[in-house]
């Protein structure tokens, strides 16, 4: 027998793909940003969500005033006011579009910030495990049990209600969903034998951490963290419905707080701000779902 | 036996610092709201020095943190939420008048999504054609990707207002004291949107998952036929997730009331709530800030009571009392050797 | 008339979402009733496919194909339907698996999923536990503790107890063939031996067809009157046991012989066969190699 490397047939040899040293997730992270842009699910809503995107931070530049209240009161759209106005004459259209600044604003910075926090707490929950664990696992529990909307509502009454302090609240309760994730993930990679033998080694566990077992724990946290904005969105939303919020920069769910009067009479107040919400939100949702697709492909459904 | 009572003991002992901590927490908050307190308690009329004093006196506010500290979370171990501010109704009263309003939804929307959820999920898990799996998940999609106080307005809009087919507020026609049928249904419907659309894709997940594993090919090597694999091993295994999801979307649908109350102007602890918050009534908001921790904290843990007793891989913590081990095989080493 | 006849069998499975790899390519083998056969390969060379094939086990992916020809006697069975599969893996083919941890319903107690193997038992209402026909199939497979065992759930039970409930499935049936999927490659080594000595016996008692499927020589060597070599989803050498182990013809048969290291061998290189060898086994076969 011949010793030397005789080139593989083409024919029915499955590609070479390149599988991580750790636990294969995905493949290569080429490949799997490859397949995400493919898949038309992608291509619909990652346009949907850049155009709202792109429109709420061009659009009030051209709209016109949110606040001036000269124009006529409680018009149907028309080729005038596009969306109509509102009960107090201001060109809704206008107002649509600067509320979408605050709304997605506020997703996304919650999304970042839980993101900091879940990758801090999980991460050194998940690593170095432990009674530190067990703490961190009760801080995180504590989170989840008092219902978000009603602890964001206190301590926005009794706090404040600017932007800032709403971003803060909602990215306290709603951090330790992502940090699960994050924790699972870490303590999942840091069984594996590479990270073993890089701890009995002797390198600092801190830079383990941050070097290799929190870049190998993103693509489901990535998955996470996009679901997270959707969720901060509907969140921010809700709690503006409510009156918690600036009254001078009324985001889309303060704008259905403010139609909530004149559903009978101005439909347009009550339809287009949550229907703005549910594009967005859908979006972000159906990105996070083919993204996760991406990720763990399945050879279709084995029934 | 003892080591039921431990792991019960342990799942208590955690509610109850839980809910401690939640006290505490909500008792700081109080300390750091700028503001008089007197001021407002009193509204909108000046106070004068005797009163204030009078009143200072009388809510403790003059003890050190440490003392009123101790003293509130006496109180609301003993059920003393305080009074609401302005009335000087007790907040418990407050609470337990309204509260009957709350669950009169949130039990039907917890019904209707967990049943729905495991039919519909079920149903998208295994059918063969693509678009109604399509249609089903996406549509969950859809649904939890709605503001649902935004689609209890849409669906006012639709049938109260267009149609005509149902009221658009409140919980029974004026002066009557119970609840109307008609009055329920669009409240149920928003609450359970949510919930029911999360259900399902778990459910699904779940399904698809125990229909991957191994033990489904030992059922389909005893010629089981495809519909007696899935309904005795697959669906049990893809409850189980389900029990747990289920139980803690009790606590979502109750914290949801207060957006769903405030569409319909249905008087529940949720609208009552909302006054409260707007009117700085601080002990009913506390009230029933503590009512509803207490009530997410026995359901969850009751829901982890329960999983333990259904996954049969937990169950023997609890239930084994002497049943003794079965018998190894007999060594074979030796007729094994050739 | 074979009791179990399989010609130019081919199987393709979906790699992704627009690949796929023909994992097994023109097997053919014949089984009477009695035979003892053995599959031997390394791991992807096509045996574990080939053992589910006939069984009818494959994913229902819509994208698997089968191709060529399994039939049972005079019936065809590649492109049967469900019923007709359920119908043979019902009375007459019997399938053990790998891994005993997962191959079990871990919410289903142990009784009840032997007694669902036992096409005459399966509507009965009573308690799994207190059926004979269940308590003398688990006896048969070693576990003299019948009626403890049957209560039990799998996650009780030790790895050698669970793979002895597997084999009970497979024969709880009295099939006329029996399919073991690298039985004891999940079991401790001292486990390996008593396991394998149970399905000795119980197959010699029945006295049924059994493949058993290995990539472990030694396994197959004293459980095997004749076997089949596998590499890269196609048979590459046939013969009785004896013939092939000590004889072998095909250089890869010779590599997989040469690599097996005796407790006694000493100071020899640890010997490997070289990556990829299609390309030479496919002259070889086409030069008319058996």
């Amino acid at each position: 027998m011949t010793a030397q490397q005789s080139p593989p047939r083409r024919t029915a040899a499955p590609r070479t793909e390149w599988i991580p040293a750790v636990g294969g997730r995905g493949g290569n992270p080429d490949a799997v940003w490859r397949v995400f842009l493919r898949k038309p699910a992608t291509r619909l809503f990652g346009g949907i969500f850049a155009v709202m995107v792109l429109v709420s931070l061009v659009g009030p530049v051209f709209a016109g005033d949110p606040v001036t209240t000269k124009h006529p009161v409680l018009t149907p759209p028309s080729a005038a006011y596009p969306l109509g106005t509102d009960n107090l004459g201001r060109d809704f259209l206008a107002r649509l579009l600067d509320g979408g600044q605050i709304s997605l604003l506020v997703g996304f910075s919650v999304a970042a910030m839980c993101l900091t926090f879940a990758l801090i707490v999980g991460g050194l929950a998940g690593f170095y495990g432990g009674v530190l664990d067990t703490i961190l696992v009760k801080v995180m529990e504590f989170f989840q049990v008092i219902p978000g909307l009603v602890l964001a509502l206190v301590a926005a009454t009794l706090i404040g209600s600017n932007v800032t302090m709403i971003v803060i609240i909602l990215g306290v309760t709603m951090w330790p969903g992502v940090a699960r994730i994050v924790r699972a993930e870490a303590m999942r990679i840091s069984q594996l034998g590479y990270v073993e033998s890089q701890r009995a080694a002797g390198f600092p566990g801190l830079r383990i951490l941050w070097s290799d077992v929190l870049p190998n724990a993103l693509p489901p946290v990535l998955v996470a963290t996009t679901m997270t904005v959707a969720r901060a969105i509907l969140a921010e939303s809700g709690l503006s419905f409510l009156g918690i919020g600036d009254a001078n920069r009324p985001s889309w769910g303060a704008l259905l707080n403010q139609a909530q009067p004149y559903i009978a009479s101005a439909w347009w107040m009550a339809l287009f701000p949550g229907l703005c919400i549910f594009l967005v939100v859908l979006a972000i949702n159906m990105l996070g779902d083919s993204l996760n697709d991406a990720l763990n492909p399945s050879i279709g459904k084995v029934k | 036996m003892k080591a039921a009572l431990l792991y019960y003991g342990r799942l208590l002992g955690s509610a109850v610092i839980l809910l401690l901590v939640v006290i505490t927490i909500l008792f700081l908050l109080l300390e750091i709201a700028p503001g008089d307190p007197i001021q407002t308690l009193v509204g909108d009329v000046p106070v004068s020095e005797a009163l204030r004093a009078q009143l200072t006196a009388s809510f403790g506010l003059d003890k050190p943190i440490w003392e009123r500290y101790v003293i509130y979370v006496a109180n609301v171990l003993t059920g003393n939420l305080g009074v609401s501010f302005g009335t000087n109704v007790p907040v418990s009263d407050l609470i337990l008048e309204r509260i009957g309003n709350t669950i009169a939804l949130a039990v039907p929307a917890f019904l209707i999504s967990t049943t729905g959820g495991l039919v519909l999920g079920s149903i998208a898990a295994r059918t063969r054609k693509g678009w109604l799996d399509a249609l089903l998940s996406g549509g969950a999609v859809g649904l939890f990707s709605l503001p649902n106080f935004w689609l209890g307005l849409m669906l006012i809009m639709f049938f109260s207002i267009t149609l005509g087919w149902l009221p658009t507020q409140g919980k029974a026609p004026f002066g009557q004291d119970g609840i109307a049928l008609e009055y329920l249904i669009l409240p149920v419907m928003t609450m359970a949107s949510t919930e029911l659309a999360y259900k399902l894709r778990i459910m699904r997940s779940g399904m698809i998952e125990a229909l991957g594993q191994d033990y489904i090919d030992t059922a389909r090597s005893k010629g089981l036929s495809s519909n007696r694999v899935l309904w005795r091993h697959a669906l049990p295994n893809a409850l189980l997730p389900m029990v747990t999801v289920s139980g803690y979307s009790l606590g979502f649908i109750l914290a949801g009331s207060v957006l769903v109350e405030r569409v319909f102007g249905w008087p529940g602890m949720g609208l009552l709530f909302i006054g409260a918050i707007e009117r700085q009534d601080t002990f009913v908001v506390l009230g029933i800030v503590i009512v509803l921790t207490v009530t997410i904290l026995i359901v969850n843990m009751l829901t982890d009571v329960v999983y333990g007793l259904v996954d049969p891989r937990l169950r023997a913590q609890f239930t084994r009392s002497a049943k003794p081990a079965p018998v190894e095989p007999a060594d074979a080493t030796v007729e094994a050797s050739r | 008339m074979a009791f179990l006849q399989v010609e130019n069998l081919s199987v393709h499975l979906p790699t992704g979402p627009r690949r796929e790899i023909e994992a097994v390519h023109s097997v053919s083998l014949d089984i009477e009733r009695g035979d003892r056969v053995g599959i031997v390969g390394e791991s992807g060379s096509g045996k574990s496919i080939t053992g589910r094939a006939i069984a009818g086990l494959l994913p229902t992916n819509p994208r698997v194909r089968v191709n060529g020809s399994i039939r049972f006697g005079d019936r065809e069975m590649v492109g049967a339907p469900a019923r007709a599969w359920d119908e043979i893996r019902s009375q007459t083919v019997g399938m053990i698996f790998q891994d005993p941890s997962t191959f079990l319903n871990p919410v289903m107690k142990v009784g009840q999923q032997v007694r669902e193997a036992i096409p005459a038992a399966r509507r009965s209402g009573r308690d799994a536990a207190s059926d004979p026909r269940v308590l003398e199939v688990l006896a048969l497979v070693g576990l003299p503790d019948a009626a403890q065992v049957a209560q039990r759930f799998p996650h009780e039970l030790s790895g050698g107890m669970r793979q002895r409930v597997l084999i009970a499935i497979a024969i709880a049936k009295t099939p006329d063939l029996i399919i073991a999927d690298e039985p004891t490659t999940a079991l401790d080594a001292t486990v390996q031996a008593k396991v394998l000595a149970t399905l000795d016996d119980t197959v010699r008692q029945l006295g049924t067809a059994l493949i058993l499927i290995s990539h472990d020589l030694a396994v197959v060597a004293n459980m095997t009157d004749r076997v089949y070599v596998m590499y890269a989803g196609r048979v590459v050498e046939t013969g009785t046991t004896r013939q092939v182990l000590t004889d072998p013809r095909h250089p890869y048969t010779q590599a997989l012989l040469r690599s097996v290291r005796s407790l006694t061998d000493e100071d020899t290189e640890l010997w490997s066969i070289p990556p990829d060898l299609r390309r030479e086994i496919d002259e070889l076969v086409t030069g008319g190699v058996r």
